[in-house]
């Protein structure tokens, strides 16, 4: 009896899972709702592990420490990784394009770009983290100290006393 | 300049002054307050714009290792905010092209007293370097590095002698045990003969020590080995200690080990003799061979190469003709005559895998093999114990026989003449079998034609009567074990499982078991939750003035990334297992007991 009903019960479960149908509300600090199919709040190891643990699902996934543009773009993301499992070649490379635009759209608004890798770090979404991550060092990788500073919005306020002691411990400047 | 707006940052600045000042509860409070702003007030547009160096510590640290130890230490110069930033960093990787002895000991010097968790050092070796190479070992000793690497490996290989020997006296009994991963390349590593234990190594990763390689590895739990020189791999010495071998691409032209622990076998590359001594333990092998393997060849030399091994996947060409190819029309006359030659002669053959249970065969097929599939029966005859077969070659496929085998599934099936030979021979032969599970092959296109199917189902009328033939039993099994189940205990033929969480941390109990299709609800006596470790000593910290406050938030994220990341975070378990199976079959553990573990279900089965 038992066996019955637990095997009908799974049985739907599995059915449910598999179809990808069901969806999921995120909530923004703000309490805006975002209505996501599972497969792309699955790209979120945080979502995933509350998902898997039949936490609350019906009532949503409140994310107080994500605003709500950083969490549309954040989606904007994870559904195009979600949804799509890229097969082909061109499905690959249309894909990586995506990431490219994305990143370079992102990299125009540093603040904005931070933003959206906090949420990253937070919601675990691995590959939209090592895509941020990796912007911020390419902006700081290879360029001169005058560059950087430009890119960042860096104040410089080093004294005469900091840059004689930087001279002296780090041959590098 | 502390406007409400500006929680990020403002309200962080406010709560280190209070944490430093009053402490726990009032972080707690103000933790409260500010929870409620963000959930109350509309979110104002004009907040203050997060910097980079208002990115929490964990993050900075990834950026940093994303980037060349130059461009890193370069952003000291920025301002006084970035002056010390960079030292968060926890690793470090020192690259020869761009590095000078000099600006390494000045990067040291900066960094003396944080923790480095990995230390990577790279460049070419020139005898003249061994004194300042002995100063980075120091260093990685005295900055609790867990992950070191050192790889010398001159551009030029050939003819050179020289390396770098490992000062392995350097280390001290903190780092001994602390060290997780080693790997050297172009360096020897000779350990002293009365050395006990790396007590945490789990990898030891040792590239291109052709002939240096008399060392004893008592220790290595783990041993990969890649190598791009052509020799031998030769070790006299019992290497008790050595668990894992993984070999791969190497110009090897001979392996031999005496490794009369080693649990787990992966190779890939040539066919070449590998003797792994009485490796009577040796239960799991993956080989994957480039080229062809014979099939003479593969039931000689495995068996007596693997004599216990319980699990053993092939990948591999197999022809199983010996003759040329044969134009597929000629295919029907030619069949009994290429097939007794091949099965009778195979037959023969007496060297036996008498443990294997689980078979997995990624055969490579050609077309006109496809009559000859028969023969693969040659591997079940010298696997008289097989339980599980598997066979996924590129157009199709067979199964097994004999008084063991339960379960067969063939997957592309076309219902070939050979195919149907085989299937008749299996099914007739397997007097217990269970389960018989056909796919179509769907994946080329060629579905089992009409014909097929009749065959198909008059075999199944004729010999699997009584037989559960489509049975629900693994489709139902499977679904809950992927649905609900997150954790179970196999004691054969039981299983245990914990589903249905309704809520974290309840769980409801069922036991299966499996032979009878019963299934009972468990009223857990006990229930031993076991937990491995989730914190320990070398647990990262954070140091940063402007963490102060963030500890839980760092500790949960850091936690939930590291825990079950991989199948090596399961060796404690394994371990814990294993002891306890060692004291009397388990009889230290409460008759009914329960794994948490965490979404691993399938790397635990593979364990247990």
């Amino acid at each position: 009896m038992a066996s019955g009903s637990g095997a009908a019960a799974a049985a739907a479960d599995a059915e449910e899972k598999e179809s990808g149908s069901r969806m999921i509300t995120l909530t923004s600090n703000e309490g805006k709702a975002f209505v996501v199919t599972e497969a792309s709040a699955r790209q979120s190891a945080t979502i995933r592990s509350m998902v898997d643990d039949g936490g609350c699902v019906d009532k949503g996934f409140p994310l107080p420490n994500v605003d709500s543009k950083t969490l549309a773009r954040v989606i904007q993301y994870s559904d195009e990784h979600g949804n799509k499992e890229p097969h082909t070649v061109d499905e690959r490379a249309a894909l990586a394009k995506f990431d490219r635009d994305f990143i370079a759209e992102l990299d125009a608004d540093k603040a904005f770009l931070y933003d959206v890798t906090m949420a990253a770090n937070y919601l675990h979404i691995q590959g939209l983290l090592a895509l941020t991550t990796q912007c911020v060092a390419d902006t700081i990788k290879g360029k001169t100290p005058e560059e950087i500073r430009t890119a960042f919005g860096i104040e410089y306020d080093l004294t005469a006393q900091d840059e004689k002691e930087i001279k002296e411990e780090d041959t590098h400047a | 300049m502390l406007t409400k707006s500006s929680e990020e940052s403002g309200c962080q600045l406010g709560e280190q002054l209070d944490d430093r000042r009053t402490g726990m509860e009032n972080n707690l409070i103000h933790r409260t307050k500010r929870l409620k702003q963000c959930h109350q007030q509309p979110f104002k547009q004009s907040r203050i714009k997060v910097q980079f160096a208002d990115l929490p510590e964990d993050l900075l640290c990834t950026i940093f290792s994303k980037m060349p130890l130059k461009d890193v230490v370069r952003t000291s110069v920025l301002s006084r905010n970035w002056r010390h930033m960079w030292t968060c960093c926890t690793k470090l990787r020192f690259d020869g092209v761009t590095i000078s002895s000099n600006n390494i000991n000045a990067v040291l010097h900066q960094h003396s007293g944080k923790i480095v968790e990995e230390f990577e050092v790279k460049f070419e070796f020139d005898s003249k370097l061994v004194d300042h190479l002995n100063g980075l070992v120091d260093f990685a000793v005295s900055s609790q590095t867990k992950k070191m690497a050192f790889d010398l490996v001159p551009t030029n290989p050939v003819g050179l002698l020289d390396r770098y020997r490992f000062p392995f006296e350097r280390l001290d009994n903190g780092s001994i045990s602390r060290l997780q991963h080693i790997q050297l390349s172009f360096a020897s590593l000779e350990l002293p003969p009365h050395f006990s234990v790396f007590l945490n190594l789990r990898n030891l990763d040792l590239h291109l020590l052709r002939r240096i390689f008399k060392i004893c590895y008592h220790n290595a739990l783990i041993l990969n080995v890649r190598c791009h020189i052509g020799g031998e791999i030769k070790v006299t010495q019992p290497l008790p200690r050595l668990l894992y071998l993984r070999v791969t691409y190497c110009d090897i032209t001979k392996l031999q080990l005496n490794a009369i622990n080693l649990k787990a076998f992966m190779y890939d590359g040539m066919r070449h003799p590998i003797d792994l001594g009485h490796a009577l333990v040796l239960k799991e092998a993956s080989l994957h061979f480039f080229g062809s393997v014979h099939l003479e060849d593969a039931l000689t030399t495995l068996p007596s190469m693997l004599p216990c091994v319980q699990s053993l996947s092939l990948d591999a060409y197999v022809p199983l003709t010996t003759l040329p190819s044969v134009p597929p029309c000629v295919q029907p006359l030619c069949l009994d005559v290429y097939v007794s030659l091949e099965v009778s002669s195979l037959l023969k053959n007496t060297c036996k895998f008498s443990h294997l249970k689980y078979l997995q065969l990624k055969l490579r097929l050609y077309y006109h093999d496809s009559g000859n599939i028969l023969s693969l029966a040659s591997f079940l005859r010298a696997s008289p114990c097989i339980e599980k077969l598997e066979i996924h070659p590129i157009r199709r496929l067979p199964q097994g026989e004999y008084g063991y085998l339960k379960n067969m599934h063939i997957t592309g099936f076309v219902a070939s003449t050979g195919e149907l030979e085989f299937l008749l021979h299996v099914v007739e032969s397997a007097s217990i079998l269970e389960v018989l599970t056909i796919e179509a092959a769907g994946m080329l296109g060629k579905d089992i034609d009409y014909e097929g199917r009749l065959k198909v189902e008059e075999l199944t009328r004729r010999y699997l009567d009584g037989i559960i033939c489509e049975l629900w039993l693994p489709s139902w099994l499977a679904s809950i074990v992927s649905m609900n189940a997150l954790e179970a205990i196999v004691l054969p033929p039981c299983v245990a499982l914990a589903i249905r969480r309704p809520r974290s941390g309840v769980w409801d109990y069922i036991w299966v078991n499996v032979s009878e299709l019963a299934v009972e609800e468990l009223t857990p006596t006990v229930v031993l939750e076991l937990d491995f470790e989730p914190f320990n000593a070398s647990f990262p910290c954070l140091f940063m003035s402007k963490s102060i406050g963030d500890g839980v938030q760092f500790l949960n994220r850091h936690l939930s990334s590291k825990l079950f990341q991989d199948k090596e975070s399961l060796y404690p378990l394994l371990n814990f297992l294993e002891d306890h199976d060692h004291c009397g079959h388990g009889q230290n553990l409460p008759n009914a007991f329960v794994l948490h573990i965490f979404s691993c279900l399938n790397c635990l089965l593979l364990v247990l």
